[in-house]
């Protein structure tokens, strides 16, 4: 959704888990973390935000509560559970691994 | 990922459904509120700050779509709310979805009652038998015949040669009579059975034991008897204390010694049996011969065995085929006799054949029944979707998918299809349990019970299944071609005529496929009504029977004679009795033994014709008649002399023959004064002398339904050995009464009772009575298919009527008659039924083939038949088209030019 770069199939999921992996989130704030850690190279909208942040939290990696945003709306907020600390950890190195892979396949002469 | 989650979110996902939508518009309403804010905060005025919060989401409904799209369960979801839709939408036309419903209701019933009955009989393993798919039966084949029934010493030789069988048995069904009471008749069907019967069949006792090898041998002095579990509970009262009493069978002791496992009731589906006895105590019933046991030329036992492991029914069938080969070589009684292994079916071969030809006609109409019903409730989908299509095109242009509007169809038609499940399901359980409807509804099959199983409603819920496929498939793919544009802009879609084109041709095919049964039906009822009410050779009218058994009540040969002798004096003295005769088969009677009977100058000898009795060709019934036979049934003697009180045990031997077995005899000669003989039952009888022909009988009917007339040979009583008999009296008025029979048997002998009393025409009637209502069943069919074929073409006409409204009063407005408007709906009506005549024609004759298996003589080649039901088919359908075409031509041109 009017990102600069679209995202590559799956690098959302590993974008949000990586997000949420010091403190809990709601959705704006989501997809304010993922624009600064990836120095805006992406921009979230809503339209893809929320069905990921629903799917991550039914497949049990993410949990969610409500609680006061910064201006005292009541606001969902999400947090990583074990199983999706663990899903973080082996996705970046799944991720690591095919990057380093097609790294080294496009440098190769 | 956490299958628990996911099962968690599912559950809160479909079930408090409200709550997960009211938390996804509060979580959204809250991401808008804190992106606006933060707006703001970078100087926008409020309103400018949430508006651009508002774009930069890019439409909310669509987010939540995408969300919902996301969630565990959404397709469920929607098909719950699909549901729930399609419930208001048919509540909304109650016309069309009582029609729906009640018409597949109709089909589903009877395809459902057919196949529970066909489940019953032929599919069903029977109760207490383990592992029924691994029993093969045995059949013994001569002369390219099949007949069941082996003798006792070639079963042994099977059973000690076969190496692919883990086991095999033998039975025998006997009715036994029960108690020693003179002229009281009760009996029980006892199965005598091999040793191995109950460890081949892998039943186990519920009581005491079951019977062993060792019981085989045991008869007279030392027989035993195991009961049925009901017969026990019910008779015995379930008394514990059973094992060990005695039970008096034919005055042969018969100690208990155990009750089989509840439910199993012999191999037999349709024939009760109330226990089971070892094979030798056979000989306690009193018309056993004593050499039955040893006798190769005798056939009174069925066969079955159990396949050893990993052996195959061909395996089994090379294996006793090379055993079946030896004893052939080895005994004259077997040349030319082989075996033949089958699957183990319960059911003797000619039920199993009239059973399996009963099912195929009744299947095969059913089955088009239904056929047609989900034609008829398509094309009255596809009409209803026409009145829909704006609903459909407003449904489209709000953001439904095409699938969406497909899936919501064919929910649609999974609905209609289920309640009509409901309702014929109801209605075939109610069917099947009426249990006469059941008795008539099946030529030829027996009486089984036939429970609603598993297998019965998997049967329905996959026709069901189908029905709602066929039902929803065309109006949904015309959903899915819809365009909403096209749809909204004059409410006739650019389809239209595409829809029409399969409508017509579905009421094609419905008119097609009815003409097909309409035909069969009334050739059937046709062939069947013309064979009841043909002359049978015999006047039935006015006449009672009542069969007696005198050797059953302990009398002796002589004495017997001397009973017959009185009752038929008595019979014929009675008040109000024109005469009286006796005999021991009287037509109708389809089930007599026929035997083999020779020109004396032809007699092979006995020695040769033992075991070979079924191989000759010339086989006919011996009745054995008092003289005053002929006159009482009204049968004329053609050429020749009826039998005289002369004619006894002190004169030589003479015989009546019907026409059709002297013209077998001799067809080309005079048989009166020639000689006739025929095997006697008892091998180590005298040798009977060769029989004069003294007179030639005109030919009776025993089976009134089609087949060859059967060959007869009538023999003197008075010249016979007789055991039992019926009397056959004829009043001066009418029928005797069963009490004026009864009268006369208590002044013959109060100890002989009278049994199976009737009136002839009674038997006439009970003897086809299965065939009766089967015909009046497939009539039945008939006319329910002529009723939705004419439902059918009568919604197309309207429909086009509808369609065409603004043609119509354009043509009307430009000087059209109204007789011109109603020829032009016409038109379409006469150009269906035409097609649907060809194609009923040429579809019936396919049909009419597998209606002459079940009818035989069926009228195939008659015209009248075929030509009657398309004239029929034609008028009812011309007749449907035209009360649309009368309300065309009434159309107010004004009227229908200004609506829409």
């Amino acid at each position: 959704m009017g990102q600069a770069t679209p995202l590559l199939q799956g690098t959302l999921d590993l974008l949000i888990l990586k997000a949420l992996s010091l403190e809990k989130l709601h959705g704006l704030g989501v997809a304010r973390r993922v624009e600064q850690i990836t120095k805006g190279a992406y921009t979230i909208g809503p339209g893809s935000l929320f069905p990921a942040l629903h799917r991550l939290e039914e497949a049990g990696w993410l949990t969610a509560s409500w609680g006061e945003s910064e201006n005292n709306r009541r606001a969902k907020f999400y947090a990583l559970t074990a199983a999706g600390r663990r899903q973080l950890g082996a996705e970046a190195a799944e991720w690591r691994r095919v990057a380093g892979v097609m790294t080294a396949a496009l440098e190769a002469t | 990922m956490s299958i628990r989650s996911r099962i968690m979110s599912l559950w809160r996902n479909v079930r408090h459904r409200g709550g997960v939508e009211a938390a996804l518009n509060e979580e959204l309403d809250s991401y808008v509120d804190l992106a606006a804010a933060r707006y703001e905060r970078d100087g926008l005025s409020r309103p400018d700050a949430r508006r651009r919060a508002l774009v930069d989401a890019g439409g909310i409904e669509q987010v939540k779509e995408r969300v919902r799209d996301a969630w565990t369960g959404n397709l469920v979801a929607l098909v719950w709310r699909d549901i729930r839709y399609s419930i208001r939408s048919l509540r909304r036309s109650p016309g069309f979805s009582i029609v729906a419903v009640a018409t597949l209701a109709l089909g589903l019933a009877g395809a459902t009652a057919v196949f529970s009955i066909m489940n019953a009989v032929l599919l069903r393993p029977l109760p207490g038998i383990t592992d029924a798919a691994r029993l093969v039966t045995l059949q013994r084949v001569q002369r390219k015949a099949t007949l069941e029934e082996f003798a006792y010493p070639d079963f042994r030789d099977f059973r000690a040669g076969t190496r692919t069988l883990a086991g095999l048995a033998a039975q025998c069904g006997w009715g036994m009579r029960l108690g020693d009471t003179p002229g009281e008749r009760r009996s029980m069907i006892v199965d005598f059975v091999s040793g191995e019967y109950f460890s081949v069949l892998g039943v186990r006792p519920a009581l005491g034991r079951l019977l062993t090898p060792a019981d085989e041998a045991a008869g007279r002095g030392n027989a035993v008897l195991v009961l049925r579990y009901d017969v026990w509970r019910d008779q015995f009262n379930g008394d514990s204390a059973i094992v060990g009493r005695a039970l008096r069978l034919n005055g042969v002791s018969f100690t208990i010694v155990g009750v089989a496992t509840p439910g199993f009731a012999g191999t037999m589906t349709a024939h009760a049996v109330a226990g089971w006895a070892p094979l030798a105590a056979i000989l306690a019933a009193p018309s056993i011969a004593a050499d039955m046991l040893t006798d190769r030329g005798a056939g009174w036992l069925d066969l079955f065995g159990r396949l050893a492991p990993g052996a195959t029914i061909a395996d089994a069938q090379r294996d006793l085929d090379a055993i079946a080969a030896r004893l052939a070589l080895t005994y004259s009684t077997n040349a030319g006799r082989g075996v033949r292994v089958t699957r183990f079916a319960g059911l003797y071969i000619d039920e199993e054949h009239d059973a399996r030809s009963a099912f195929q006609l009744l299947g095969a109409a059913v089955t088009l029944l239904l056929l047609l019903a989900c034609a008829n409730v398509a094309s009255l989908s596809l009409v209803r979707a026409g009145a829909r299509q704006r609903e459909l095109a407003s449904r489209l242009a709000l953001g439904a998918s095409h699938a969406a509007l497909l899936r919501q169809m064919f929910i649609e038609g999974m609905l209609i299809a289920g309640a009509a499940v409901l309702v014929g399901t109801a209605a075939a359980e109610a069917l099947v349990h009426a249990r006469a409807l059941l008795r008539t509804a099946m030529s030829g099959v027996p009486l089984v019970d036939a429970p609603l199983d598993a297998r019965v409603l998997m049967f329905a819920l996959l026709a069901a299944v189908t029905t709602a496929v066929l039902v929803s498939m065309l109006p949904a793919i015309r959903a899915g071609r819809a365009d909403p544009m096209m749809l909204l802009k004059d409410g006739t879609s650019g389809s239209g005529r595409r829809r029409s084109a399969a409508q017509r041709t579905l009421v094609a095919l419905q008119a097609a496929g009815s003409l097909t049964l309409l035909i069969i039906a009334s050739l059937v009822f046709g062939t069947f009504h013309r064979l009841v009410n043909q002359n049978p050779g015999f006047d039935p009218r006015g006449v009672a029977v009542a069969v007696f058994d005198p050797r059953e009540e302990g009398l002796d040969s002589a004495h017997s004679r001397k009973y017959f002798q009185v009752l038929l004096d008595r019979a014929a003295t009675t008040p109000g009795i024109e005469s009286a005769a006796l005999a021991t088969i009287v037509p109708p009677q389809r089930y007599a033994d026929r035997t083999a009977v020779f020109r004396a100058e032809d007699a092979p000898s006995r020695d040769v014709l033992r075991g070979h009795g079924f191989d000759v060709d010339t086989r006919a019934f011996v009745d054995e008649v008092s003289p005053s036979f002929f006159a009482t049934l009204r049968i004329p003697i053609l050429r020749g002399r009826p039998f005289t009180g002369h004619d006894d045990a002190n004169v030589p031997p003479v015989v009546v023959v019907s026409r059709s077995l002297a013209a077998r005899l001799w067809p080309n000669a005079n048989p009166i004064g020639r000689y006739l003989v025929w095997p006697e039952d008892d091998r180590n009888a005298e040798p009977r002398p060769p029989s004069e022909v003294v007179g030639i009988a005109g030919d009776t009917r025993h089976s009134v339904l089609g087949g060859d007339l059967p060959l007869v040979m009538y023999v003197p009583l008075d010249q016979q050995d007789v055991r039992y008999a019926d009397l056959i009296v004829r009043g001066r008025t009418a029928a005797p009464s069963p009490a004026t029979m009864r009268r006369i048997a208590a002044a013959a002998d109060a100890a002989v009772p009278a049994s199976g009393l009737s009136t002839l025409q009674e038997r006439m009637v009970n003897s086809v009575l299965a065939q009766r209502s089967a015909s009046m069943w497939i009539g039945a069919l008939g006319v329910i298919a002529l009723a939705l074929a004419s439902i059918g073409l009568y919604g197309v006409a309207s429909q086009s009527v509808l369609q065409r409204r603004r043609e119509l009063a354009v043509r009307s407005a430009l000087g059209a008659t109204p007789g011109d408007l109603a020829a032009l709906v016409m038109r379409e009506g006469t150009q269906l039924a035409a097609a649907g005549v060809v194609g009923g024609l040429a579809l019936s004759i396919a049909g009419t083939r597998a209606a002459e298996r079940f009818v035989i003589g069926i009228e195939q080649g008659n015209p009248v038949y075929a030509l009657g039901c398309a004239a029929l088919l034609a008028a009812v359908m011309l007749a449907a088209a035209y009360i649309p075409a009368r309300r065309a031509s009434r159309l107010d041109p004004v009227d229908a030019l200004r609506c829409d």
